[in-house]
């Protein structure tokens, strides 16, 4: 970041209650903390399959 | 009898359709106590069974997951949400099944939406294993696993994402065939996921499944051949984490393939570890982007385990989609080589036996784990590479059913019917019947 500010943790239930209330979806705490430990897995998963995709588009 | 057979005592006039019919009804209301109907067509299937007049099912009674429209009846998709829809069409599939001569006994139970692997609805209750009823069906087609394995229909018809067709075929001990993707219609179909739905059949045996298919896709399937000259790969990775007696079913299953005549290697399928999470990739948004307007309005009217997988979806990065598109690519191009080499893959369709209602985790090699997790590299690999593939029974531990998983190269539903045709003749895992059937 260049403005100083760090990049908000994508699991943190405020940041994932503010996402979805983006969309217009009202969500629980209860519902909050079982998504993230859905996305707890996927998401460093993801991470890895876009470095490797990264790495193959290297010239 | 199996559907094969009881066709061809239809067609020889040894019993009507309406005979045949009214034995199933009598059987369904015999075993309410499975929940493995949402709702039985008894009058109209009656009225149906009257009409019919020839046709390759000619009279056949068959069952649909409640996801699939049948005009004139509720679609719930075992959900709150959609508990009092009427259907006012046929689904595409339901009308080839009608054009083909059977007759519509009822829609079976779901997973609320098919988006779940247990068939415990909130709304609707469980759809109970006929081998053991304090156990699941799996799902998300488990009312058609109970009803193909207590004989509650001659065929039932599933649907399968990523592993909704195989996963209740294995644990109810009977034939479950998820085709080749975009071989057999989905319209009319309430949708999962457009990239990855399939309908397919849940019966007893690979040949009624070949009947079904053929209905379906307007394919002519001819299970007979054998096995002798196909070469088989067998992918030791999933046996490696399935339970050893799990695992040992399955090597048992290969060495008949490989004493019919079959040659058996054994194989790595390259990005197998990957292809659970990229199939989430895209499964995950394109599900929640079907139910987002009620997600929006009415989310209490979810189960909690629906619409927290919801939630995930609409939650994801957006990059998340893209990235699923592109390893999708790369997936299927790595696992083209192995598909030219092998006729057939082999592994075993679920690493465990079927849990008991209630319980999330099951424990693998020792370690516990959630059962969806566990069920995830059984079952992606052939969905993401959109291949047909079968789960045949092929054993039983503690006293439940067992599968074997054959994976075929795309548009070879036949051969892996033919396979399982092949292992069928040769032992008789697929006659055995649960207690009381």
């Amino acid at each position: 970041m260049t403005d100083g500010q760090s990049s908000p943790d994508p699991l943190a239930v405020e940041h994932l209650a503010r996402l979805a209330e983006e969309h217009g979806v009202v969500v629980s705490d209860d519902d909050l903390e079982a998504v993230r430990g859905f996305l707890d897995t996927i998401l460093p998963e993801l991470a890895r399959l876009e470095a490797e995709l990264a790495a193959d588009d290297a010239p | 009898v199996s559907l094969a057979t009881l066709v061809q005592r239809l067609h020889a006039r040894e019993l009507s359709p309406r005979e045949a019919v009214e034995s199933y009804l009598a059987r369904i209301e015999a075993r309410r106590d499975l929940n493995a109907y949402i709702t039985v067509r008894a009058e109209e299937a009656l009225a149906e069974a009257d009409a019919t007049s020839g046709g390759p099912l000619h009279g056949a009674p068959v069952a649909v997951k409640d996801v699939i429209d049948v005009a004139g009846t509720r679609t719930t998709a075992g959900s709150a949400i959609l508990r009092d829809h009427v259907a006012d069409r046929d689904a595409a599939v339901v009308s080839r099944l009608r054009e083909a001569g059977a007759v519509i006994l009822g829609k079976l139970n779901t997973h609320e939406f098919a988006y779940g692997a247990l068939t415990t609805s909130p709304h609707f209750g469980p759809a109970r294993n006929p081998w053991a009823p304090e156990h699941v069906c799996g799902g998300s087609s488990g009312g058609s696993g109970a009803a193909a394995a207590a004989d509650l229909a001659a065929g039932a018809l599933g649907t399968d994402t990523g592993g909704s067709i195989r996963i209740p075929a294995c644990l109810c001990g009977v034939t479950g065939l998820r085709p080749t993707s975009g071989l057999v219609p989905t319209g009319g179909v309430f949708p999962t996921s457009w990239t990855f739905d399939t309908v397919g059949p849940i019966a007893r045996t690979a040949k009624d499944c070949a009947l079904l298919l053929d209905a379906l896709a307007g394919t002519r399937t001819d299970v007979a051949g054998g096995v002798r000259g196909l070469r088989i790969g067998l992918v030791e990775a999933l046996l490696e984490r399935a339970e050893p007696v799990v695992a040992a079913a399955v090597e048992a299953a290969v060495a008949e393939l490989a004493a019919l005549g079959a040659a058996v290697e054994p194989v790595e399928v390259p990005g197998l570890d990957d292809a659970g999470t990229i199939q989430q990739l895209l499964m995950l948004p394109e599900a929640t982007a079907v139910h987002l307007p009620w997600l929006r309005e009415r989310p209490g009217d979810y189960g909690a385990d629906v619409r927290v997988r919801l939630l995930a979806g609409l939650l994801l990065p957006g990059t998340a989609y893209v990235t699923g598109l592109r390893t999708r690519r790369s997936y299927r191009a790595r696992l083209e080589p192995l598909l030219a080499r092998y006729d057939l893959l082999a592994a075993p369709a679920m690493p465990v036996t079927a849990p008991r209602i209630g319980e999330e985790a099951v424990v693998v090699r020792g370690e516990q784990t959630l059962f969806r997790r566990a069920l995830i590299p059984f079952n992606s690999p052939w969905s993401l590479a959109g291949l047909p593939a079968a789960s045949v029974p092929c054993g039983f531990v503690g006293g439940l059913p067992v599968g074997l998983a054959l994976v075929g190269r795309p548009l070879a539903d036949a051969t892996v019917l033919r396979a399982a045709h092949a292992y069928q003749g040769a032992t008789d895992w697929h006659e055995r019947r649960a207690p009381g059937v």
